[in-house]
């Protein structure tokens, strides 16, 4: 099989369960095709894509980072809490000042992991309540503001195409040109696949670890810094649901928990996929509470087909979920 | 030759981690000490007892934690839970004293039940214990909105009040006498019998276990049960002390459950560690959030607090042997 | 074709190398040399040092004494980047590829090449790994995950990548063992081909009629020291063979004692082994210890993990004392009376951070339960019943498992055994990593066993404990049987033609 046979594999499930949703909720709601509608769609699935990128880059090193939701909100609160507001200058800092911190934030966890060899879980659980309490140290209660200028433009258009479907596209982009045309990418691959034959080859891991880390806060920043500029204000909390939701996405984009395998090329189509089941679930007047056992479940199913080693056969998993314990599995070791 | 043990700093490690929980309650004793320099009254009867109450809550549900922990896991799903027991047993108790006997059964068989969900995807699907609990904890918030429609009804029943806010000969909280009684269980559990010896073998070898006819699968399935239902026993217990219910009032039980566990030296990578620390870690955390409190530190403070107190611990204890390059 | 240096220093000089580990002398004082376009094969029995002679070439070991010399010049190979960069390239036996990316991507391996504007340059990995690739003339897509490749096509990309550093010296470590007869042709070809351009390679194989035909010079190894070297037209067969054995007895063995009139049968086995699809027999009878033999990795390991309900075998049928017995799980083996001890301690048979007790009482923790609750004090006499009955030097029960050397390490498992009461122990690799005082006395444990009406198989890769403690011996060899050995008959050149043997006692030829 070749690399783009594979990609094509990986990638296409979950742009054909994307097209099978939208096409859905065109069916279910005769407004949803609509300019309007997929623009609001565009705006609100721009940090989502941001947030899973950062967390997909740090899966495939075989880590994981429970402080996106953190480094979300501290970068929120401070773009929303730039001094000199409506002036040039307020600007240039928004651009500047949350995405320097979130790649600060983001170097500080890969220094800890690969300093102390710690286990990114606990690190980054750690890290996450830190970043969590200087943000609710600068701003206790949602406030602050955001130039005008900025909002505007953030969720404005360039022309006649909206500026959030340029934003997610570009990053998107971005991201995934580093993963397969740099060696920092490449590097990443190797050293999530086998560390100890990366590290042979050359690789210099521990510093790629790091940077990893950094560029992954610097993509939770750019969420942080759209989530102002949309809500026109800071808030705190505003990072929390993505923890979960950056994991989830990562996943169903085909990025696998172990390492090594995976890339961002599915994640536009993945988070399209998690926004849509709630607005399918609020067009069938089913109560939006349901959203998160549909989260839940998706997330249970995409693991265990991963996890089952890539194959998608549910018979095959049936099988296993009913044998008894201990019983062997067709040359498989181990337990269960 | 065997290697000599206890020689410099090597040695020293050791010795303290052998004697982590006595540090970690000479330490507590320290700090009520330091707290009634501070602000007199800090070292009362009253603070002391109200320091251990909320002690009890957490520690509770740190049984849970340190269970899964020791299989080299860990139970993101504890936050969602506690706030189901909660809800639910407000929901079923409907201030009726006469329920509360079988909604506390209810609310701990609800727990066990989403706990062997838990379980069965770890060890049957094998997929990893972070994101798997993480799911289910979705699940629950879920489905926790649902039944109670986003407005949690319901009332704890004078019982339940009682085993919550009541003292014992109005001195000793019940809650207290209650988290004892379930510690001393606990341990009895993980040092006695078959399944906590099992515990130790998981969390220290899964493979060897496997090897030396250890039923892997069944033994995971049971662990993440109990933790489940010792997160739904929480919340419910915790409708004694808030008389109703509030969704949302598990959610700190994840970060301050693996805290506590982690401060209490079980180790991250299983196989090692045990309750007693979990409960020492547990009375410091509410220690010192208190005195945070009382030199006017802001809840963000504390929450740093916490995140520090965790990155200190974990390069105390457990350095990893293998740095890589 | 005869090597050329033309008067100058050979390409590589191996001189007095010593390369020691705690408890054995692995290469004692091994001289070598290796000329520009030479064949030079490497031979010797499992553990007569190859492998750490090649490793220390490779950078991996500094040799405690001797020196390496490449074209006259004295190196130092501290790391493998070092070694790389004198030119040594070895192509292992288990691959360096990383199976989740591409031919191209991995023939380059961390040294991807880079466009001008510093992005990575898929065109020029394309191009340098099809050009890599056509020098061992083999054509393979660059995009291609390895992942797909069958092992043969996998060690062509592992050549083309340790081709792709422009090494003079070329190590081949057991390539043909996986191989097809054609597969195998085709890697001949290719060492011809790298011959002719001079470079000078080292070929290790077991498999001595390939060596005798594509060598130039052969040189023999046993007991970690050289034996002889000489053209590859002085040796024969039989020449090869008995200068590879001929190990000293160093080890003191019991007495074996002799074999009862008609022993009953205590254990038989059937199984055919999933890699090979070849039928496998055999039996075990009272008194009687089984050993299994052979080169590594002949499926030995998955016949015996089988019997314990690893699943290597599709149809196996066991009987125990002629009743048959179903296993499929360790919970269930262990029910039956079956024991195994592994081949990696560490890794599978010890807990390192529990204690002793723990240890020991791991493999039978319910049967000193009621409703759940260990007795502990029957567990801590057994364990201190075992403790005393194999002498395991201990300061308490409660001491870290991770405090005790190997050998006790290997008494501890042994004990965790012997505490169940087995009917069936099988033994995988049972002194390995164990000092020489307590190698005896586990031999001397295993009589006693057999003695004791347990059916005992062991499984080593030591020829000498084979003949020194066995009754009986099987040799394996690419998944079948081809030799079976008992009493007199096991003997040195008896093993070692059975391990490379293609003939199937139990089914077809080869």
């Amino acid at each position: 099989m070749r690399t783009g046979q594979r990609d094509l594999r990986l990638y296409a499930p979950i742009y054909v369960i994307f097209i099978v949703i939208y096409l859905l909720s065109c069916f279910l709601e005769a407004n949803f095709f609509t300019w309007n509608n997929n623009v609001n769609l565009f705006t609100r699935i721009t940090p989502l894509v941001f947030a899973s990128m950062a967390q997909t880059l740090v899966i495939l090193t075989g880590g994981i980072d429970l402080s996106i939701g953190s480094i979300i909100g501290l970068t929120n609160v401070l773009a929303a809490s730039l001094p000199y507001p409506e002036s040039g200058l307020n600007v240039v800092l928004w651009f500047l000042v949350p995405a320097l911190a979130g790649l600060a934030l983001g170097l500080i966890n890969g220094l800890i992991i690969t300093g102390g060899g710690f286990s990114p879980l606990i690190v980054t659980l750690a890290t996450g309540a830190i970043w969590k309490g200087l943000s609710l140290f600068i701003m206790p209660v949602p406030g602050g503001e955001v130039s005008l200028a900025v909002a505007r433009t953030a969720t404005g258009k360039l022309g006649a195409v909206p500026m959030p479907l340029l934003i997610f596209l570009a990053g998107a982009l971005a991201c995934h040109r580093l993963l397969t045309r740099t060696r920092f990418g490449r590097s990443i691959y190797a050293l999530g696949g086998n560390e100890t034959l990366a590290y042979e080859s050359g690789i210099a891991c521990g510093r790629v670890k790091i940077w990893v880390y950094g560029t992954a806060g610097l993509l939770a920043a750019l969420a942080g810094m759209f989530l102002s500029a949309r809500m026109f204000s800071g808030d705190p909390l505003a990072g929390e649901p993505y923890i979960l939701n950056s994991i989830a996405v990562a996943v169903i984009a085909g990025t696998s928990l172990a390492g090594g395998r995976g890339g961002v090329a599915g994640i536009i189509g993945g988070a399209y996929v998690f926004l849509l089941i709630n607005n399918i679930l609020n067009l069938l007047a089913i109560s939006s509470f349901y959203q998160y056992v549909a989260k839940g479940l998706i997330l249970i199913i995409a693991l265990a087909i991963t996890s089952s080693g890539g194959e998608i056969s549910p018979a095959a998993w049936m099988r296993r979920l009913l044998k008894p314990a201990g019983a062997p599995s067709g040359g498989v070791d181990g337990p269960g | 030759m065997d290697r000599a043990e206890g020689r410099g700093l090597k040695g020293m490690k050791r010795v303290l981690l052998k004697n982590i929980t006595l540090l970690l309650f000479l330490l507590n004793a320290l700090l009520f000490g330091v707290g009634e320099l501070i602000s007199p009254g800090f070292l009362s009867a009253d603070h002391v007892t109200a320091v251990l109450r909320t002690a009890s809550f957490l520690g509770i549900v740190s049984i849970g934690q340190t269970l899964t922990i020791l299989t080299a896991g860990i139970d993101l799903s504890v936050g969602p839970l506690v706030t189901m027991g909660n809800v639910f047993a407000c929901m079923f108790i409907n201030g009726v004293d006469g329920n509360t006997l079988w909604a506390l059964a209810a609310v701990i068989l609800i727990g066990l039940l989403f706990g062997a969900a838990n379980g069965l995807g770890v060890s049957v699907t094998k997929i990893s214990p972070l994101v798997m609990t993480l799911a289910i904890g979705s699940l629950v918030t879920g489905i926790t909105l649902i039944v109670s429609q986003g407005a949690p009804k319901g009332l704890a029943s004078p019982s339940l009040r009682f085993i919550g806010v009541g003292s014992l000969w109005g001195r000793i909280p019940v809650i207290i006498i209650v988290w004892a009684g379930l510690s001393l269980l606990f341990v009895l559990l993980l040092r006695s019998t078959s399944f906590g010896r099992k515990v130790y073998h998981l969390g220290a070898n899964q493979r060897a276990a496997h090897l030396s006819g250890i039923r892997v699968n069944r033994t995971l399935i049971l662990a993440y049960a109990l933790s489940g239902a010792s997160a739904t026993l929480t919340g419910a217990l915790m409708a004694g002390y808030t008389q109703t219910a509030f969704l949302g009032i598990g959610n700190e039980y994840i970060l301050w459950s693996i805290t506590a566990v982690v401060i209490g030296g079980t180790s991250l990578s299983g196989g090692r560690g045990g309750y007693l620390g979990t409960v020492a870690g547990a009375i410091l955390l509410v220690l010192i959030e208190s005195l945070l409190t009382i030199v006017r530190m802001p809840e963000a403070g504390r929450r740093i607090a916490t995140g520090l107190m965790i990155l200190i611990m974990i390069s105390v204890y457990f350095r990893s042997k293998n740095r890589k390059p | 074709m005869a090597a050329q240096d033309n008067g100058q220093a050979p390409l590589l000089e191996l001189e007095e190398i010593v390369k020691a580990f705690p408890g054995t002398l692995a290469v004692d004082r091994v001289s070598l040399t290796c000329r520009r376009g030479e064949i030079h094969a490497l031979v010797g029995e499992n553990g007569a040092g190859k492998s750490t002679l090649m490793k220390v070439l490779a950078g991996l070991y500094p040799p405690d004494q001797g020196r390496i010399r490449i074209n006259g010049q004295e190196v130092r190979l501290r790391s493998y980047s070092e070694a790389r960069r004198a030119g040594v390239g070895v192509v292992y036996q288990e691959l360096s590829l990383q199976p989740e990316l591409s031919v191209g991507e991995n023939i380059f391996s961390g040294a991807w090449p880079r466009t001008r504007l510093g992005l990575v340059d898929w065109g020029a990995i394309r191009r340098g790994s099809r050009e890599a690739l056509a020098e061992i003339s083999v054509d393979l897509h660059p995009d291609i995950l390895v992942s797909s490749l069958p092992m043969a096509l996998r060690q062509m990309v592992e050549i083309a990548k340790v081709l792709n550093q422009s090494p003079e010296i070329l190590v081949f470590d057991e390539p043909t063992a996986a191989l097809s007869r054609d597969e195998v042709e085709g890697l001949f070809k290719i060492m011809a081909r790298l011959k002719e351009r001079g470079k000078g390679i080292i070929f290790i194989s077991h498999r001595l009629n390939e060596v005798l035909r594509i060598s130039d010079r052969i040189t023999v190894m046993r007991d970690g020291r050289k034996v002889v070297t000489d053209l590859a037209g002085a040796f024969d067969e039989d020449r090869l063979i008995s200068s590879m054995v001929g190990r000293r007895l160093s080890e003191i063995f019991p007495e074996k004692p002799a074999s009862p009139e008609a022993p009953a049968q205590l254990f038989s086995f059937e199984g055919r082994l999933k890699r090979s699809g070849r039928r496998v027999a055999f039996e075990v009878a009272q008194g009687e210890v089984l050993g299994l033999g052979g080169l590594h990795g002949q499926g030995q390991l998955e016949m015996l993990e089988s019997i314990f309900g690893l699943g290597h075998c599709d149809r196996t049928e066991l009987r125990v004392s002629g009743r048959p017995v179903t296993v499929a799980s360790p919970t269930q083996a262990i029910a039956q009376g079956f024991a195994l001890i592994p081949e990696n301690r560490n890794e599978e048979g010890v807990f390192l951070i529990l204690n002793v007790l723990e240890n020991l009482a791991a493999a039978t923790i319910d049967r000193r339960t009621t409703l759940g609750f260990i007795h502990k004090g029957a567990e801590a006499r057994a364990a201190q019943g075992m403790v005393e009955r194999l002498s395991i030097k201990l300061s308490s029960l409660h001491q870290a498992a991770d405090s005790l050397s190997g050998g006790n390490l290997q008494k501890l498992v042994l004990g965790k055994w012997l505490i169940s009461e087995p009917k069936v122990m099988v033994m995988l690799e049972p002194t390995k990593g164990v000092d020489v005082a307590t190698k005896q006395q586990i031999y001397a444990l295993i009589r006693e066993l057999a003695a004791r009406k347990v059916a005992v198989i062991v499984y080593t890769s030591d020829m000498l404990e084979l003949i020194g403690l066995c009754d009986r011996v099987l040799v394996i060899n690419q998944g079948f049987l081809t030799a079976e050995l008992a009493g007199p008959e096991i003997t040195e050149e008896g093993i070692m033609k059975g391990s490379v043997s293609t003939l199937d006692l139990l089914g077809g030829g080869n």
